[in-house]
């Protein structure tokens, strides 16, 4: 039997167009489809039954900004417990933190596509020291991997100090993924320490091949000497300032939890090697544009999954909780130089390199950041530095040169007590009246000092804080000539 | 997480290890408690509950926790003189005076 004529013209003619739209589109498998990603995980187990011995444990892990290659085994035993502990983030600022696996930012945990995590945690934090029981109680802690597809109210529950909770997930997506404390409140968790990086691989691996991988986590401190006083080993302890911390005013922005701290040990790569860096700004309240000075990114996956991929750029703008795998070539023997480019941010310490040199030194960093070979001890003259590094920053240095106004390195030299009180007081009274302050304002393009509107103990704390730049080393507060 | 509406959530905001453990070593019981109302979330209100609620009779002394952000109260009571539900309507009542409510979080 054949079709009616008509029939037979309505096939021809559909024949016809499927023709002209050319071939059959290529059906692509989507990676993420629902039936490849594995949802199901049993209920979360709550016991009284505490780990002991090391906080941490796992062949998974890592712990420095090193990275060890993928452990290939699709079960990663993961044991990161809590603690309260000090952790040195600047020279002499010993900060009572709160952390995951004993460490700031907690331990590296890397996997695969299709991967299982088999995760347990025991909340110690009462088993900090006496001294630090001073300072800081026991409380409830919890964990949220951002790597995980889980019910929250089941895994993420927050645990008393003596328990131990164990869950097991899959990790579907590939990426570079934040894990936190998520307890209330979960701001001061998070900027107490409770944070680090799960990476995971592409399950074919990444399409590129590198010579070095590390890792770089961005974060904020928010600090201040203990009101009450309390010292450990003779040092002051740090603890959180809350105030600062509403306020999103970091006292620290750094990287690996050190200020400077891969200034002084610089990540190692030679000319011509490919360098891939894992790079996640925790915050918890500021964005990152993560730069490196001197190179461009080959490849950008943002996210850290390489089906998120931008080429040849210059900066990568992460926010809270936001990552990127960035690759690049060392092109020529030298520091280079990893910034965040809010420079505010580089300055109080989100800075490092990465060098072809056995030693990094201090002069291949750009103009943009205060030494940290010493800090103050003194609660005054620390209230002091905080306030002149967040409010002064943007117009003066101290020996770091001139910018809209003078390098303030040797101020105390140049000038009295009375003459500086006064100024930082009213300045715009100064202008009217006094021949140095007038002279100030002609060599500085007629700029005026603001007047910031500072107590009597705000000004002490400045001119604390000038007095002790002028008595350091030589070197660490370099003058400038100036008035 | 901490998004303010699960259990642990709660009891973590009012969380005081010195008093778990006090509490334990005298036998007593710590209710926590969701409370709600009419105010502003404010130092005063914080202090007028302290105080309203550690005046309630079969309250332990010095046992009163209250967090404003999730709203939870936590207090200790010695189970052999008070049972949970009169202490719990009797907070209810006190409560009322400021049309705000408190409900025990089950445990």
């Amino acid at each position: 039997m054949h079709p009616p004529a008509i029939l037979r013209g309505l096939l021809a003619a559909s024949v016809i167009m499927l023709a002209a739209c050319g071939p059959a589109p290529k059906v692509v498998s989507d990676p993420y489809d629902a039936s490849k990603i594995e949802l199901k995980s049993p209920p979360a187990t709550l016991t009284a039954a505490r780990h002991t011995g090391p906080f941490s444990k796992g062949d998974s892990l890592n712990f420095d900004a090193q990275l060890k290659p993928l452990d290939p085994a699709p079960i990663k035993y993961v044991q990161l417990d809590t603690s309260h502990k000090l952790v040195e983030i600047a020279p002499g600022v010993k900060f009572s933190a709160w952390t995951f696996g004993d460490q700031v930012p907690g331990p590296t945990v890397r996997a695969r596509v299709g991967d299982k995590i088999h995760f347990s945690m025991t909340n110690r934090s009462d088993e900090t020291l006496p001294a630090m029981s001073m300072v800081v109680a026991p409380m409830m802690h919890s964990m949220d991997f951002h790597a995980a597809m889980v019910s929250p109210q089941d895994k993420y529950r927050s645990i008393a100090p003596g328990q131990t909770i164990e869950f097991e997930f899959t990790v579907n997506y590939p990426g570079i993924f934040m894990y936190h404390c998520g307890t209330p409140m979960i701001l001061e968790h998070i900027a107490s320490g409770m944070y680090g990086a799960v990476i995971v691989e592409p399950k074919e691996g990444y399409p590129t091949k590198v010579d070095h991988e590390y890792l770089v986590i961005q974060s904020e401190f928010y600090v201040k000497p203990d009101p009450a006083g309390h010292k450990v080993d003779g040092a002051p302890v740090y603890v959180l300032d809350a105030d600062r911390l509403k306020a999103a005013q970091p006292t620290y922005t750094v990287f690996n939890g050190v200020h400077n701290g891969m200034v002084k040990k610089p990540l190692v790569a030679k000319p011509g090697e490919r360098v891939r860096l894992f790079v996640l700004n925790v915050g918890p309240s500021k964005t990152s544009s993560f730069h490196v000075v001197g190179t461009i990114f080959d490849r950008v996956w943002l996210e850290g999954n390489p089906d998120n991929q931008m080429r040849g750029m210059q900066t990568v703008l992460l926010g809270s909780s936001n990552s990127a795998i960035v690759e690049m070539m060392i092109p020529e023997a030298g520091s280079y130089i990893m910034v965040d480019h809010h420079f505010a941010n580089a300055s109080q310490g989100a800075i490092g390199l990465i060098s072809t040199l056995a030693q990094a030194k201090p002069a291949d960093l750009e103009h943009h950041n205060m030494e940290a070979s010493s800090a103050p001890t003194d609660p005054k003259i620390m209230q002091g530095k905080m306030a002149f590094e967040s409010k002064c920053l943007a117009c003066h240095s101290i020996g770091q040169g001139k910018k809209l106004g003078p390098d303030l390195a040797g101020v105390t030299q140049r000038r009295k007590d009375d003459w500086l009180t006064q100024w930082l007081a009213a300045p715009e009274k100064m202008l009217q009246t006094d021949a140095t302050a007038k002279a100030l304002l002609k060599e500085f393009n007629n700029i005026p000092m603001p007047n910031q509107g500072l107590s009597k103990p705000e000004i002490a704390q400045y001119i604390a804080y000038f007095h002790w730049a002028d008595s350091q080393k030589a070197g660490a507060a370099k003058a400038e000539s100036a008035h | 997480m901490a998004c303010g509406h699960c259990l642990e959530d709660r009891v973590a905001s009012v969380y005081d290890h010195a008093l778990v453990e006090r509490s334990k070593q005298h036998k007593q019981t710590l209710m926590y408690l969701v409370w709600d109302g009419p105010v502003d979330r404010t130092a005063a209100t914080r202090q007028w509950l302290l105080k309203t609620i550690s005046a309630v009779q079969g309250v332990v002394s010095q046992s009163v926790r209250v967090s404003m952000e999730p709203p939870t109260i936590a207090l200790a009571y010695d189970p052999l003189h008070t049972r949970a539900t009169d202490l719990e309507k009797a907070l209810q009542t006190k409560l009322a005076a400021k049309a705000m409510t408190a409900s025990a979080l089950p445990m």
